[in-house]
This record gives C-alpha cells, sequence and structure tokens, in this order.
C-alpha cells in the first residue's frame, strides 16, 4: 500500500494539479482540491475497480469535489451548456452560433498574435464552470469523447454538445473581447 | 445538413473523434459553404490556443502535503480499529500460547506464561506488530532480573 501511494502521488500529482487549476483558475483552490481527492482516492481504493482506468476515475472524483466545493461556496449562476437559451423560439439561436462570419479571419490572426495566449487564457476563465471542464478534458488532458464521458458521467452525445457550445462560448468571448479592443484604440 | 447540425460534427471532426461517415459529410459540406470552413479553421486555432494553456506548476509542498495525508492514512491502518477489545485480546492470549509451544525455549531460560501474555500487552498498546519484529528479545533477561513483574 505504501509503494503504491508513493506511486501515485508521484506519477498523478503534477498531472492532476494542471487539471484543477484549469477548473478553478486559482493557485491555492487548486492544491486543496488535489489534496481532497487524493484523500478520496485512498479511502476509496477498495472500492475501486481494477478494470476501470485509474486516471479516469480519479479526474471524475476530482472534478465532483471541485462541484462540490462551488455549490457550498458559491451562488454564481453558471449557465449549463445542456440548456437551450430560452425565449429564442422553436430553433433558438445558441451562443455557439452568433459569430459574424466575417469575423473568423480577424480571430485567427489575433490567436497567432503574442497577446492572442494572454487573451484565450482571459476568455477561458471567465468560462461557465461545464465549459471549462470539457475543454480541459478535451483539448488540454487530450481524452476521448467516451473517456470524458466516463469523467463526467455523462452519454457520449452530450459531450459532443457541450463541446460544440463550449467552444461556441470562447468564439464569442474572444470576438467581444476583439471588439472591445478595437473600440478603444478608435 | 444545415450549418447548425454541422457545428458538433465540425468539433468532432477537429477532435479526430468522428466516423467515417461524419467526416465524409463535414468534407462535403465545407467544400459547399465558405462560413463552415471558415469556422473549421477558427475552431482548430482556438483548440490549439487552448491547448498551450499553462497551469503554473504545482506547488513543491504539495507532494509533500500528500505524502503526509498518505502516512496518516498508513498509521490509521495498524491501529487495528474494526476488532473489538475482547476480540483482541483474545487473539493476543491465543497468539501467545501457539508461540509458547512452538517456540519453546530450553529449561534454563523458560519464561513465564503470564510475562510472556502481558510483554504482548505492552506490545500491542505501544508499538505496532512487526513480522521481523522479536517481540521476546529481552523477555527472559527481563524476568531473570525480576523486572518484568510490572509489564
Amino acid at each position: 500500500m505504501a509503494a503504491m501511494l508513493e506511486r501515485l502521488i508521484e506519477d498523478y500529482a503534477d498531472r492532476a494539479y494542471q487539471f484543477a487549476y484549469h477548473l478553478c483558475g486559482n493557485v491555492d483552490e487548486a492544491q486543496d482540491v488535489v489534496q481532497e481527492a487524493f484523500l478520496k482516492a485512498i479511502r476509496g481504493w477498495e472500492a475501486f475497480d481494477e478494470s476501470q482506468d485509474f486516471w479516469n476515475w480519479f479526474l471524475a472524483i476530482l472534478r465532483n469535489i471541485h462541484c462540490d466545493r462551488r455549490r457550498r461556496y458559491e451562488r454564481r449562476n453558471c449557465v449549463s451548456l445542456d440548456v437551450p437559451i430560452e425565449g429564442g423560439g422553436e430553433e433558438a439561436e445558441t451562443f455557439a452560433d452568433t459569430l459574424a462570419d466575417g469575423d473568423a479571419g480577424c480571430l485567427l490572426e489575433r490567436l497567432t498574435r503574442e497577446q492572442g495566449q494572454q487573451e484565450v487564457r482571459d476568455a477561458f476563465d471567465s468560462l461557465g464552470e461545464e465549459a471549462r471542464a470539457v475543454l480541459t478534458l478535451c483539448d488540454i488532458q487530450g481524452l476521448s469523447y467516451e473517456e470524458i464521458a466516463e469523467v463526467l458521467a455523462v452519454p457520449v452525445g452530450t459531450v459532443r454538445s457541450r463541446l460544440a457550445r463550449a467552444r461556441g462560448f470562447l468564439r464569442r468571448e474572444l470576438a467581444e473581447r476583439a471588439a472591445a479592443e478595437e473600440a478603444l484604440n478608435k | 445538413m444545415n450549418c447548425r447540425e454541422m457545428d458538433e460534427l465540425l468539433n468532432a471532426f477537429i477532435d479526430g473523434q468522428a466516423s467515417a461517415g461524419e467526416r465524409r459529410l463535414v468534407a462535403r459540406h465545407v467544400e459547399e459553404c465558405r462560413a463552415c470552413g471558415q469556422k473549421l479553421r477558427l475552431v482548430v486555432g482556438i483548440k490549439a490556443s487552448v491547448r498551450k494553456l499553462q497551469a503554473p506548476p504545482a506547488p513543491a509542498a504539495l507532494k509533500a502535503a500528500l505524502r503526509r495525508e498518505a502516512a496518516k492514512r498508513r498509521k490509521a491502518a495498524w491501529s487495528w480499529p474494526a476488532l473489538p477489545r475482547w476480540g483482541l485480546a483474545a487473539a493476543f492470549a491465543a497468539a501467545a500460547a501457539v508461540v509458547v509451544f512452538v517456540l519453546a525455549p530450553s529449561r534454563e531460560e523458560e519464561v513465564p506464561v503470564d510475562a510472556l501474555l502481558a510483554a504482548h500487552s505492552e506490545y500491542a498498546l505501544t508499538m505496532p506488530l512487526s513480522p521481523s519484529e522479536s517481540i521476546y528479545a529481552g523477555l527472559a533477561e527481563r524476568v531473570a532480573r525480576g523486572d518484568a513483574h510490572d509489564l
């Protein structure tokens, strides 16, 4: 058991922290979440089914702890990616569709600039928790849709729609920041 | 398929998670639809940017804190929380009886059973049992000196 725990800490602590940081956006909270997740994993070790992938199992614990903390300590209105936008009629427009076509080229150009990465960071941090979780798991952790579905305990179809909407939100956020900066520079 | 329906497929295509049929649909659609072609390139760029997002390095104290928690957990595992008191005493008494017969010392070093049981109690209360630890080390000498009475 001692050797196993040491290996867990050595192999997974850094990756776990990376994931937690992208969820929380905060160094101290990320550290707390990782510690709590490790404790929970150690306590629940006997119940762990070894046919499962350990890393996905642990990510699910980590994410659930983060969500529980958010529910307990914050009353922020997070827009769920699974809920259609109200008041839009039968074919309700989603946030994903609001980007004008002509802005696509400008945005791409901004992303390649030096400050582009900071803009992406700021826009990413402003997203809701569901969006940050699914983007982190897909684009940063590199999980497949099936693995993401396992971590988030949702169907694969839900993962697909959440990713599409999360990227739509991110596109919109980047476009709004770009427009605001251009207005300031005029 | 309209552009809105294509949105999810575009993202699955970029993530390498689209089926063969879906990939064909996307390829055909972006050939015909300039807006979706632009959206595809933009989403590729955004995915690449998100992928590059860095978290600061994990604090040095994090692994130390995790190791401390793991050590606490290991220590707690030695305290036999699940055994009721009578069960613990009976288990040690039985173990002592077995050891007396199996490891019977020579006539000159024979140790009273009471002293053996008392030694077990001392170790059970104060130290974790280890297979490599000889709980009888020095016991015969202590009995011979007469200072085993306070065990």
